[in-house]
């Protein structure tokens, strides 16, 4: 266990030393809320409803997406294929220490600053434009939410896990990677409430992990628990095991086809 | 300005074809930027079809704004790619062999190295903007040539900026985060600068100026451009530029190499 905090200790320790990089990054993420956030309240004037929402449901959708997307998203994994191509993922293999629990302590690090830099950029957006909030604050809703929030994180985790093994066979890690991160930014919810999409493609969505990282999550904090809670959890469950599965059978194909010299 | 050009033809060859090594890359990059762009169109086409009205523009006026933004981000990203890989020049000292060529080291390190995938991609854009320009309508030829002159302004300005991010380069070696910083920044100009709040509006179109480069072109377009603010532009681009390479001058005065 120490080990563990240890290495959460480490990743902290680290990001504090380019502490102008990981600063830098969130400012990006802030000037990103800023634009949806006017993006949306522009598109509200003289309205005071667009598809379902109203303007105080939206803005108070959009500024907890950003919350749940830095819980959800935010990830070192995307490091993981960097240290295969670089053969410095052996290191890692062979210390006396699971290199999954490795991983999840990084996980664990980046995620606790990611949340607390995403409520203090939430605390500035709150105090200069004094938004108002529409959050359904019960505690069916709070526990939904958490236990939505977390499945979102598992399968945000295997994704960007399954991406990075992709480096056992070819350099190309980065392309696919950008690829994921456009499906990612519209089809998560990131950008806008995907009810608001045609019926169908909507339905669509559903079936994919996608609206279950982001999208979901939120909504149950602005509409509350609905009644198709069960099925929704049903979906998002299956995919953590096809991705948790996948994920295993990648490693052990690569681990066994992996190979590196020179260190 | 003949050798320029020859030399500018040979890296951008060189670009291309070291660019098209990694054909793979090539064509899931230009996928993804492709589908960013479409994606994003679809959102903004779907909701003002509902909305009818973004700031004040009807929906044609603010997918003109839209590409117009896509054009200009798109041109700076296929001629300024470069100086995303100058960082590396810096650590490694390799600059030096570049700063002995007889040649201006911008030649190499700003312009040095277009972008294949936007080369592609610029076509597509073009046709769209042109078919929405006149689907918009409510232009004159008097304001087709401002709203071309205001885009050769931004791109200049795109240009200047660059050229801050090269000296920051030499002074910091933080590259990567300011070239993206101002992709965020820009991408703010992908909507009209109206739906901003005061004072975050005039501090976007006038001091950092997303506005000047983004907006103030397809204001022109529209004929709703003061003469203020367009003089302001040019004068702001000028001036901006001339900042640029005066810092970049001082940059260089503190470069140094190291090894053989």
């Amino acid at each position: 266990m120490s080990t563990f905090i240890n290495i959460i200790d480490v990743t902290i320790n680290q990001y504090f030393i380019y502490r102008l990089s990981f600063v830098l990054w969130r400012f990006r993420n802030f000037l990103n809320l800023l634009l949806i956030y006017f993006l949306w309240s522009g598109v509200f004037v003289g309205k005071s409803q667009i598809f379902s929402y109203t303007q105080t449901q939206l803005i108070s959708y959009i500024l907890i997406v950003n919350i749940t997307g830095a819980v959800v998203l935010s990830t070192r994994t995307h490091e993981v294929a960097g240290e295969i191509l670089s053969g410095d993922i052996i290191n890692y293999l062979l210390k006396p220490l699971g290199y999954s629990t490795y991983l999840l302590a990084k996980e664990l690090a980046d995620k606790f600053l990611n949340i607390i830099f995403s409520m203090g950029e939430l605390l500035i957006l709150l105090v200069l434009f004094h938004p108002t909030l529409a959050i359904v604050a019960t505690p069916q809703t709070g526990a939904l939410f958490f236990i939505f929030l977390v499945v979102g994180l598992i399968l945000s985790f295997h994704l960007s896990l399954l991406l990075s093994l992709v480096a056992f066979w070819t350099p190309e890690v980065w392309a696919p990677r950008f690829i994921y991160m456009v499906f990612v930014t519209f089809l998560a919810g990131n950008f806008f409430p995907l009810d608001i999409l045609p019926k169908q493609l909507f339905e669509f969505f559903m079936f994919t992990p996608f609206p279950y990282l982001i999208y979901i999550p939120s909504k149950i904090l602005i509409h509350g628990t609905g009644t198709n809670v069960g099925s929704m959890l049903l979906i998002a469950l299956s995919w953590c095991l096809i991705l948790h599965f996948m994920v295993r059978v990648v490693w052990n194909k690569g681990m066994k086809e992996f190979s590196f010299f020179g260190r | 300005m003949k050798k320029n050009f020859k030399l500018f033809w040979l890296f951008s060859t060189y670009s291309i074809k070291s660019a098209f090594q990694q054909r793979l890359g090539v064509v899931l990059f230009t996928l993804g930027k492709l589908l960013r762009f479409v994606v994003f169109f679809i959102f903004v086409y779907q909701l003002l079809s509902k909305t009818r009205f973004l700031a004040g523009y009807n929906i044609n006026q603010t997918i003109v704004f839209y590409l117009t933004y896509t054009m200009i981000d798109n041109l700076g990203q296929l001629l300024f790619r470069e100086v995303y890989r100058f960082r590396p020049l810096i650590v490694s000292g390799d600059f030096s062999g570049i700063l002995i060529k007889p040649y201006h080291p911008f030649m190499r390190i700003l312009i040095g190295g277009i972008d294949v995938l936007d080369v592609i991609l610029t076509l597509p854009y073009t046709i769209l903007l042109v078919y929405f320009i006149q689907k918009a309508g409510g232009f004159t030829f008097l304001t087709a040539i401002i709203y071309i002159g205001l885009i050769i302004n931004s791109l200049v300005l795109t240009m200047a900026f660059h050229i801050l991010v090269l000296s920051l380069g030499i002074l910091t070696t933080e590259v990567d985060h300011a070239t993206l910083i101002y992709r965020d920044l820009s991408r703010m100009g992908s909507v009209p600068m109206d739906i901003y709040k005061e004072p975050l509006r005039t501090l976007l179109t006038f001091v950092i100026p997303i506005g000047i480069m983004m907006s103030i072109p397809v204001k022109g377009l529209f004929g709703i451009l003061t003469w203020n603010v367009f003089l302001y532009s040019v004068a702001f681009c000028i001036i901006f530029l001339i900042g640029s390479l005066t810092i970049w001058k001082k940059a260089l005065m503190r470069y140094q190499s190291w090894g053989g």
